[in-house]
């Protein structure tokens, strides 16, 4: 009671211009940084970009603690004593009014420190897929394939099984499914895919190419796998490797299957 | 004995080291390269570029004229010499590799002349499309005369047909016990190992020494006095020092073997321009005949009638100024550049220029937009349109190079 006292005696017309101010610039650089970060991320050279936006969450959890640590002295005393009964009187207010808040808070702070994934990857968290491109303190913001936003609390961190497809890297494995006709010469046609990722303009040319070849009940199943430049185009590169192999594929005379859509549903 | 040592000298491509920059040029060079991709400057266009030229391209053809082709073949047939003579050499092919600008298949084609051997051009787009099988069957069919193949990086092309065409002709190469000659762009050859595995078919490769600083020190006051002998004097424009201070005490060295450099044993001091000259041009000497073009001028008082004039009159001395490397204005890839730029770049590279329906046909892009890109990219300075084929500029060449490395694109070692 005696520390609330204190708290509104120290509340003066001064120290509330100087809280207020504080405040106002706290907001300024965090709008900076979300505005910064992922304009110099677009403008710098690719290789440089899953490294600058990364930088986000750690610069927005910095200027929220520096501002807090400049505020917190003109409110009490920075006794142990103080921020411990402060400290707690907060926790205990909040947890009751806002608890999945303060969940969603803590596990943002636990994201930024594990990094399961970054702004820049691609995961997959509770069948949203897409690309991260915000770690706020609340949420993370997800852009889908299909242009969608999507906002998921980091509250979803404690019970979910995050896909996380490319981990910080540039690329990350893209693959192709051709669906063959049974008879066939398989070996030709495990070299032609293999080609047909070999002369598409999107692969990275210092990552193995790999084509897997199932056999199924209706026919043949191909997987080719292989690794885009740059994450982001991995719809392009996916869509060029089809177009390219059907091409191929059709010059061999290799017939598609024609029942896998059912037999696979 | 050897006195001198050698202008042009062809090494092994994985002894390959381009010239390092001096320490205060990386730095600047890091800074000013990032900040040209935030605010680009907007003069360099293909009119301004004309416009930028303060020295008239008469005077610049006299004073920086283009290299002579000679050397270079003198040097292949020095080190081809024991291959060309002996009568069943360990290796029956040989494989010259040049960098854009390098001229490597000039050499080649005036060494095969100089020998009488058998040339094979490449084969046509569209017979590299359609297989390419008769194309083949003429390299085949040759006799036991020597094969030279100048332009192997033009023999095949990133498409399924261009791969099947060139494994076939790697099949052949590995068998056959005719001797041949195979010089291949730096891009092609990169790309080729990459899917092909031509390096593990095919010799070790050889190319032509990086050009350090050292090397400049003497080719570039040679190739001043390739035409008008000793008419010119280099100064730098910002201390007004000569930049050759040697040049006169190399004369007789160049009258007698011109295709050699200092003697053994001399020390040379290497100007911080030509330093930045070779690093920048990454020891290629296409590349820093182009950017040494860039930076002559003539002094804006020269009365240009009597410099002509006055030309006629043999003891006359003129002075050519070399502006500072930092005022040198290079076209550079734009922060806008995005994928599809670097896709047309790259390819454009890998295939040693392309037309723009080639690109329409490799690339996922259709015409216009290949169309839209290489207007963007002219606009940039980066390409430039010869005989219907789009080729990346030498001025522009190193700063696309460095983009592509960026980008994570595959580059050549050079």
């Amino acid at each position: 009671m005696a520390i609330i006292t204190d708290l509104v005696g120290r509340i003066t017309q001064a120290n509330l211009v100087h809280i207020l101010s504080t405040v106002f610039l706290a907001w300024i650089f965090l709008r900076f940084v979300q505005w910064f970060l992922p304009w110099l991320a677009t403008q710098a050279p690719s290789q440089f970009r899953l490294r600058l936006l990364p930088l986000m969450p750690v610069l927005q959890l910095l200027i929220v603690g520096v501002a807090i640590a400049h505020i917190l002295p003109l409110l009490i005393d920075p006794t142990p004593e103080n921020i411990l009964a402060v400290s707690g009187g907060i926790a205990i207010t909040l947890s009751f009014a806002f608890q999945d808040y303060v969940s969603s808070l803590v596990a943002g702070i636990v994201v930024v420190y594990e990094r399961p994934f970054r702004v820049g990857d691609w995961v997959n968290i509770d069948g949203a897929y897409g690309e991260i491109t915000a770690v706020g303190f609340r949420a993370v913001e997800m852009v889908t394939p299909d242009d969608t936003v999507v906002l998921i609390p980091h509250k979803k961190l404690w019970d979910s099984i995050i896909y996380n497809d490319n981990n910080g890297n540039r690329e990350h494995l893209c693959v192709a499914d051709f669906y063959l006709h049974p008879e066939h010469d398989a070996e030709v046609v495990r070299q032609k895919l293999h080609e047909v990722a070999l002369t598409s303009p999107y692969l990275q040319l210092n990552r193995p190419v790999v084509v897997i070849v199932l056999e199924k009940p209706w026919g043949t199943h191909y997987r080719l796998k292989a690794y885009p430049i740059d994450g982001r185009d991995q719809f392009k590169f996916t869509t060029d490797m089809t177009v390219r192999g059907k091409a191929a594929l059709a010059n061999l005379g290799v017939k598609p299957a024609i029942v896998p859509a059912m037999a696979a549903s | 004995m050897e006195q001198y040592k050698p202008l042009w000298e062809y090494i092994p491509s994985d002894h390959y080291k381009s010239p390092s920059a001096p320490a205060r040029e990386v730095v600047r060079n890091s800074v000013v390269s990032f900040w040209e991709r935030l605010h680009p400057v907007s003069g360099i266009t293909a009119a301004s570029r004309m416009a930028l030229r303060s020295i008239p391209f008469y005077l610049l053809d006299r004073a920086a004229p283009i290299p002579d082709l000679s050397c270079m073949v003198a040097a292949l047939q020095t080190v081809m010499r024991g291959w060309l003579n002996g009568r069943e050499p360990e290796q029956t092919i040989q494989v010259v590799v040049g960098p854009p600008g390098s001229r490597v298949e000039h050499a080649v084609t005036g060494l095969a002349r100089c020998q009488g051997w058998q040339l094979m051009g490449p084969p046509e787009q569209e017979q590299i499309l359609a297989g390419g099988t008769a194309w083949l069957e003429k390299v085949k069919a040759g006799g036991f005369v020597p094969l030279i193949i100048p332009r192997l990086g033009k023999c095949y092309l990133r498409h399924q047909e261009g791969l099947v065409l060139m494994g076939r002709l790697l099949d052949w190469l590995q068998t056959t016990k005719r001797r041949c000659l195979i010089a291949c762009d730096s891009w092609a050859w990169a790309y080729l190992v990459k899917s092909l595995q031509i390096d593990v078919m095919l010799p070790n490769p050889i190319a032509l020494a990086p050009f350090d600083g050292a090397r400049l020190q003497f080719w570039l006051p040679a190739l001043a006095q390739q035409i008008h002998k000793g008419r010119f004097i280099f100064r730098e424009t910002e201390n007004g020092r000569r930049l050759f201070p040697m040049a006169d005490v190399y004369d007789a060295a160049f009258n007698d073997v011109p295709t050699q450099t200092e003697r053994y044993g001399d020390w040379v001091a290497v100007s911080y321009l030509l330093r930045q000259l070779a690093a920048h041009g990454r020891g290629l000497p296409g590349v820093i005949w182009e950017l040494w073009r860039r930076c002559l001028q003539i002094g804006i008082d020269v009365n240009l009638n009597k410099l002509v004039e006055a030309q006629a009159a043999s003891d006359k001395r003129y002075t050519i100024w070399v502006r500072p490397w930092a005022h040198l204005k290079l076209p550079t890839v734009r922060g806008t550049a995005g994928t599809d730029e670097s896709l047309v770049l790259h390819a454009i590279l890998l295939h040693g220029g392309a037309s723009a329906q080639l690109l329409a046909a490799l690339l996922p892009l259709s015409d216009n937009e290949v169309r839209r890109i290489l207007r963007t990219c002219w606009e940039w300075g980066l390409i430039e349109k010869k005989h219907g084929t789009w080729n990346v500029t030498l001025l522009a060449y190193p700063n696309v190079r460095s983009f592509l490395v960026m980008e994570g694109y595959l580059v050549d070692n050079f």
